[in-house]
């Protein structure tokens, strides 16, 4: 029933009789002499067809910046790309390595660095840096430079977003002047910002992941009463938790329209739990 | 009874964001603020919490596309963004699909089933494939842009 194929244009309609050469080549001609991604691409094509034949060639996409991303978000090509041969060295986990040929599609993380600009090259012409997790809030003490930055004052997905899509009239409008472009622009935020709500419930899993039943209790109890108060409770997808987690991912779902329902329920969840642990 | 069409004209957004510059029309500001002389917003960067890089102007040639409207260059690629879009993207949309309900009947349906995400593959396509997404800034570059248009077809 569910066929899992990766299809390059599966969402836009497939005509290319419109399409102008001539803008597609001055485009590709403009991307080359100011993207940095297609810089670095290029880098990999010279070094692939070049005389000099390098066993296992890897091109490695760096997803951290050194720098403060407050301020710059123009990086360079060394800073986006890597050229490997042989062994992988110290990559992060967000890092993405492609083989020279074959092997599989590889997922790119949301949080990585470029990943709007690997999408829309054409919103960001530059390459400029998207959303990425290690940005702070503006200072709010003079002289205070060194910046630990906590679930504080980190930055959310959202609030990079919503400064984006604003207008403002010393920045380039490349954005709001694209139409439809933009308009996709904001689904696949959207999606981001679910991508990260989904992030904080596997942090919720993983606590629930503790032997001590206490510390379970309370946290389980906590979430049903701020979504008492709230008059909403979270919905919890099924498919995100294992097989193996599955017994916990229904207590929990349990507890929550307990919460919602009133609580005569409540003794038949805990009863669940008790025999989950085999206490 | 007929209904008249008609509309309210909220005219520019005049105001500015005084921390972050973005602009916005009156209604849109803080409550707290409504009689001052200086209307607060927080839609854009929380009362001056978020500091981020302006946008650079675009290149030449893409300025000259997105806003000179009446050439038919413009008005062709305005258009079709998506697609040119499309042909330049390094990476690829991917999700499971769901194709139990796409049989014919009523509107084109999508559906899938877990998360999209976006994919990337390997630097050169397999052997007597044609070139696709990122494959296609370092495989064949004589034939490049027809590569390009023809991944859309």
């Amino acid at each position: 029933m569910f066929s899992n194929i990766c299809k390059h244009s599966w969402f836009v309609c497939r005509n290319n009789k419109n399409i102008d050469p001539t803008i597609v080549e001055n485009l590709s001609k403009m991307l080359y002499e100011n993207n940095t991604h297609a810089k670095c691409f290029r880098m990999a094509r010279e070094r692939l067809n070049s005389d000099i034949y390098v066993p296992d060639l890897k091109l490695r996409l760096i997803s951290d910046r050194k720098t403060d991303g407050r301020i710059y978000n123009l990086p360079t090509v060394s800073e986006v790309a890597a050229l490997i041969a042989g062994d992988i060295g110290d990559a992060e986990e967000k890092d993405i390595i492609i083989q020279a040929q074959g092997g599989q599609l590889q997922r790119i993380d949301e949080f990585h660095a470029s990943y709007l600009a690997y999408e829309y090259p054409l919103l960001f012409p530059y390459g400029e840096d998207g959303y990425r997790p290690d940005i702070a809030h503006r200072e709010t003490e003079e002289g205070d430079d060194v910046v630990n930055i906590n679930k504080h004052n980190r930055l959310t997905i959202r609030e990079w977003l919503a400064y984006r899509i604003h207008m403002r009239l010393f920045e380039a409008k490349t954005l709001l002047s694209s139409r439809r472009l933009f308009q996709e622009y904001l689904v696949d935020g959207f999606t981001m910002l679910e991508a990260e709500n989904l992030v904080g419930l596997e942090e919720i899993k993983k606590s629930l992941e503790f032997r001590n039943t206490r510390i379970l209790i309370m946290k389980v109890s906590r979430i049903m009463f701020r979504d008492q108060l709230k008059e909403k409770y979270l919905f919890y997808p099924l498919p995100m938790l294992e097989v193996t987690d599955l017994w916990i991912n229904f207590t929990l779902t349990g507890w929550l329209y307990a919460a919602k329902l009133g609580f005569p329920m409540f003794s038949l969840p805990l009863h669940v739990i008790l025999n989950g642990q085999k206490l | 009874m007929s209904y008249v069409a008609s509309f309210v004209d909220f005219g520019d957004p005049l105001h500015e964001c005084g921390y972050c510059g973005a602009c916005f029309w009156y209604n849109e500001l803080l409550v707290k603020s409504k009689h001052s002389q200086n209307p607060k917003f927080s839609l854009c960067c929380r009362k001056g919490k978020v500091q981020l890089p302006t946008l650079p102007e675009p290149p030449e040639f893409l300025r000259h596309l997105l806003f000179y409207y009446e050439t038919p260059e413009s008005k062709n690629f305005l258009g079709q963004i998506r697609t040119y879009n499309m042909m330049f993207a390094f990476i690829s949309p991917g999700a499971k699909f769901d194709s139990s309900f796409d049989d014919g009947k009523g509107p084109p349906t999508v559906r899938i089933q877990g998360q999209f995400c976006y994919r990337i593959g390997s630097l050169l396509p397999k052997d007597g494939e044609p070139p696709r997404f990122g494959q296609l800034y370092i495989y064949d570059t004589e034939n490049e842009i027809q590569n390009r248009i023809q991944g859309v077809r």
